[in-house]
C-alpha cells in the first residue's frame, strides 16, 4: 500500500503533470465562473486535448477542471447573482446579499477556504472508501454486474428532478442508441439501416459534445448571448479571526453531508447544498442571518458542493457507476481517455488510482492558491462577452468530435445530437439519462447475457444472488428518494423567484 | 371534457411510433437457445418506450402545460441557421481545409450571436483559428482536413 503512495506521488509529483494539473484548475475555476458554461462541459471541452497525453496525466488533469469547475461556480454566484454552476445554486443565498453589503471579496475567500475543505476531507474519505469497495466488487458475478448497471440507471429517477417520466424515455433512448451497432452475442449489426457508418456504434464523445456543448450553445443563441452585468465589485478578501471561528462548523457539517450524499449514487450537489444550508440553519443560534449575507452560509454550502466530488468518485472508481451528472461525465471522459473505471482499476493499474489520489490533494492545495488569485481577477474573467465565447466553445466542440478518431461524420453526429437535446431541453427532456443508458446499457445486457448462460436462463437468478439482490433494492430506494427530492425541488430550487425578491 | 392536444401529445405518440418500429425491427433478430438473443435487449427497451409514450400522451391530454410559448419564431430561426451553417461546414471543409474554412464559421456564429464589430469579429477569428490550428495540427497532429479542391480528394481528405 505504501509503495502505491509512493509511486502514485512521483507520477503526480513529475513537472509536466503538475503543470497540466495546474492548467486543469485554472481552467476549472473560469469555465465554472462563466455562466452558461457548466463543469460538465468544462470536462468535455478539455477532453480533445487530453488524447494525447498519458491516460495518468489526462486524469490528473480532468480531476483538477472537476474541482476547479466546482468552486469556480462561487464566482459568479457572488459577483453576478446567477449560479455558473447548478451546485452553486445556493451560494447565491448568502453570496448574493454580501456582495451587496460591499464584502463580495469575504464571500469569494469564504468559498475558497470551504471548497479547499471540502476537497481534502471528500478525499480522504474517497482514498480509503474507494479500495475497500472496489475489493468487495472484485467477488461479483454477471448477475450482481447486471444489477449494478441498474442500480446506476436508477439515478435518473434523481437527475430528473420532476420531470420522471421524460427522464425514463431519455435513459430509455440513450439505451437504444447503446445497442446500435455491432452486438456482442452473435456479432451481427443492428439497427444500421445500411448505413455503413452506423455499424461502429455511436462514439460516446460525439454524443456528449452534442448534447452538452452543443446544445448549451443552441439555449445561449436564443438570448442572443444576453449578458448579465457585474453587480458587485470585490474589495475586503480577508476574514476576521471571529469570521474564521465561525466558518469552522458549517465547514464540518457540510464536509460530512456532502461526503454522504456523494457516496450514494444519484444525489449529486444541488441535493447536497440545499440540505446541508438547512440543517445548518436549523441548528445555528443566528438563524435570522441566514439569508441576508452570512459567511457561514456560503460556507457550509461551498464545502459541500465540494465535498461531494470525492464523495461521488468513490461509486465512479470503483464501481464504473457515476455518482452524479458530472461524475457521469467524469465517467464517459474516463473511458474515452482509456481509463475503464470499476474493480478492476485498482488491480491492474494501481499506480494509475494511486497518482490519481495524490494529484487530488495536490488539485486541493492549487485550487487554494490560483482560487485567491482568481479572487482578484474574477470581474475580468466574466467580462468575456458570450457573443465571442460561444463562437469559440463551437469551435472546440467540432475539434473534439473531429479528432477523437479523425472523422468528420462523427462531427454531424455531435451537430444531430446537440439539436436533439435542444428540443428535449425545450421540453424538459433531461439529457444525462441518455449518457447513463448510453454508459451503462452494454453493462447491462452483456453481464445479463452472461448470467442466463451461466445458469441456463434462469431469470431469478438475480434475486437469489445477496448482492445482486441488494442492488437490486438498493436501485428502488434510489427512485424513492428520487421521486421525493423531485418533489421538493419546486419548492428549494426557485432562485429566479427568489433573486427577484432580493431585488 | 375536451382533449387538449399538446406538444407533449405529439411527442408522446412519436415515442410510441419508434417504439413499435424498434419493437418490429428487434422481432425479426434471432432467437438463442441459451441466454440473450441480439434482439431481446432492444425488445425490452421499446417495449419500455412504448409503455412511456402512452403515459405522456394520456399524461397531456390532462395536465395542462404552461401557456407559454416554447418557441419563438426568431429563435428557431438563429437555432436552425447555426446548425444548417455547421453541417454545410463539416461537408466543405474537406475541400476548403480547417485554416480557410474556420474563420467563416466562427464569423457567421459571432454575427448569429449578434456582435457586430466586422473588424475585431474578423481579427478575433482569424487569431483564434491560427491558435487552434497551431496547437492541434502543430503540436497535437491532428490530421485537420486540408485545402484539397484541385487535389485528388481519395488522397488528402479524411473520412
Amino acid at each position: 500500500m505504501i509503495n502505491y503512495w509512493v509511486e502514485g506521488l512521483k507520477i503526480a509529483l513529475q513537472p509536466n503533470n503538475l503543470l497540466l494539473m495546474l492548467i486543469g484548475t485554472v481552467g476549472g475555476i473560469i469555465v465554472g465562473a462563466l455562466p452558461g458554461v457548466t463543469s460538465s462541459m468544462g470536462i468535455i471541452l478539455l477532453l480533445p486535448f487530453t488524447y494525447y497525453l498519458d491516460p495518468k496525466s489526462a486524469l490528473l488533469m480532468l480531476a483538477g477542471m472537476y474541482s476547479g469547475s466546482m468552486f469556480g461556480g462561487s464566482i459568479s454566484a457572488v459577483l453576478l447573482g446567477v449560479p455558473g454552476t447548478p451546485s452553486a445554486a445556493a451560494t447565491l443565498i448568502d453570496g448574493y446579499p454580501l456582495g451587496r453589503q460591499g464584502k463580495a471579496g469575504k464571500a469569494i475567500f469564504t468559498a475558497l477556504i470551504a471548497s479547499f475543505s471540502g476537497g481534502i476531507l471528500s478525499g480522504i474519505v474517497l482514498v480509503f472508501l474507494a479500495p475497500i469497495l472496489a475489493s468487495f466488487a472484485l467477488r461479483f458475478s454477471p448477475i450482481d454486474y447486471f444489477a449494478l448497471a441498474i442500480f446506476g440507471l436508477s439515478i435518473i429517477a434523481s437527475v430528473s428532478g420532476k420531470h420522471l417520466l421524460k427522464g425514463i424515455i431519455s435513459g430509455l433512448l440513450g439505451l437504444f442508441i447503446s445497442t446500435v451497432g455491432i452486438e456482442n452475442i452473435r456479432g451481427s449489426t443492428r439497427f444500421t439501416f445500411g448505413i455503413s457508418q452506423l455499424s461502429a456504434g455511436f462514439e460516446l464523445l460525439p454524443v456528449l459534445i452534442g448534447v452538452f456543448a452543443i446544445t448549451e450553445i443552441l439555449m445561449e443563441l436564443e438570448q442572443k448571448g444576453q449578458e448579465t452585468k457585474i453587480q458587485h465589485r470585490i474589495s475586503e478578501v480577508f476574514l476576521t479571526k471571529e469570521e474564521f471561528k465561525s466558518i469552522i462548523i458549517p465547514i464540518l457539517v457540510g464536509a460530512i453531508i456532502g461526503i454522504v450524499i456523494g457516496v450514494i449514487p444519484g444525489t449529486g450537489g444541488t441535493i447536497a447544498t440545499f440540505l446541508a444550508y438547512n440543517v445548518l440553519k436549523n441548528i445555528s443560534k443566528r438563524k435570522e442571518k441566514f439569508g441576508k449575507g452570512a459567511v457561514e452560509g456560503v460556507a457550509v454550502v461551498e464545502c459541500a458542493n465540494n465535498a461531494v466530488t470525492g464523495g461521488a468518485m468513490v461509486p465512479t472508481l470503483a464501481l464504473g457507476v457515476p455518482g452524479d451528472v458530472v461524475t457521469a461525465v467524469m465517467l464517459g471522459a474516463m473511458i474515452l481517455i482509456g481509463v475503464r473505471p470499476g474493480p478492476l482499476l485498482f488491480q491492474a493499474t494501481p499506480d494509475l488510482v494511486y497518482s490519481f489520489f495524490a494529484g487530488w490533494f495536490i488539485i486541493q492545495f492549487m485550487m487554494l492558491v490560483v482560487g485567491f488569485v482568481s479572487t482578484l481577477t474574477a470581474p475580468y474573467i466574466l467580462e468575456i462577452p458570450k457573443k465571442i465565447l460561444m463562437p469559440i466553445v463551437l469551435i472546440f466542440a467540432i475539434i473534439g468530435s473531429f479528432a477523437i478518431r479523425n472523422s468528420l461524420y462523427d462531427v454531424a453526429i455531435a451537430l444531430i445530437f446537440g439539436l436533439l437535446g435542444y428540443f428535449m431541453r425545450k421540453h424538459n427532456f433531461p439529457a444525462t439519462p441518455l449518457i447513463l443508458g448510453i454508459i451503462l446499457g452494454p453493462m447491462a445486457e452483456q453481464n445479463l447475457n452472461r448470467a442466463l448462460i451461466l445458469s441456463g436462463n434462469d431469470y431469478t437468478v438475480m434475486f437469489k444472488s445477496p448482492i445482486s439482490l441488494t442492488l437490486l433494492i438498493l436501485a428502488v430506494l434510489s427512485i424513492l428518494l428520487g421521486v421525493i427530492s423531485g418533489k421538493r425541488e419546486g419548492k428549494v430550487g426557485g432562485v429566479k423567484k427568489w433573486r427577484e425578491k432580493m431585488k | 371534457m375536451k382533449l387538449k392536444f399538446s406538444w407533449d401529445t405529439g411527442i408522446g405518440i412519436g415515442i410510441i411510433l419508434f417504439g413499435v418500429f424498434i419493437l418490429l425491427n428487434a422481432l425479426n433478430m434471432p432467437d438463442m437457445p441459451l441466454g440473450l438473443g441480439p434482439g431481446d435487449f432492444p425488445e425490452i427497451v421499446s417495449i419500455g418506450l412504448i409503455i412511456c409514450g402512452f403515459i405522456l400522451t394520456f399524461q397531456s391530454f390532462f395536465i395542462s402545460e404552461k401557456t407559454k410559448k416554447i418557441y419563438s419564431k426568431s429563435s428557431v430561426k438563429d437555432v436552425l441557421i447555426l446548425i444548417f451553417i455547421s453541417l454545410l461546414y463539416v461537408y466543405l471543409v474537406k475541400y476548403i481545409g480547417f485554416l480557410y474554412l474556420t474563420p467563416f464559421l466562427m464569423l457567421a456564429t459571432m454575427y448569429l450571436f449578434g456582435y457586430k464589430k466586422l473588424p475585431y469579429a474578423i481579427v478575433i477569428s482569424v487569431i483564434f483559428t491560427l491558435l487552434v490550428y497551431y496547437v492541434f495540427y502543430g503540436i497535437f497532429k491532428v490530421p485537420l482536413p486540408q485545402f484539397s479542391l484541385f487535389l485528388n480528394r481519395r488522397d488528402k481528405s479524411p473520412k
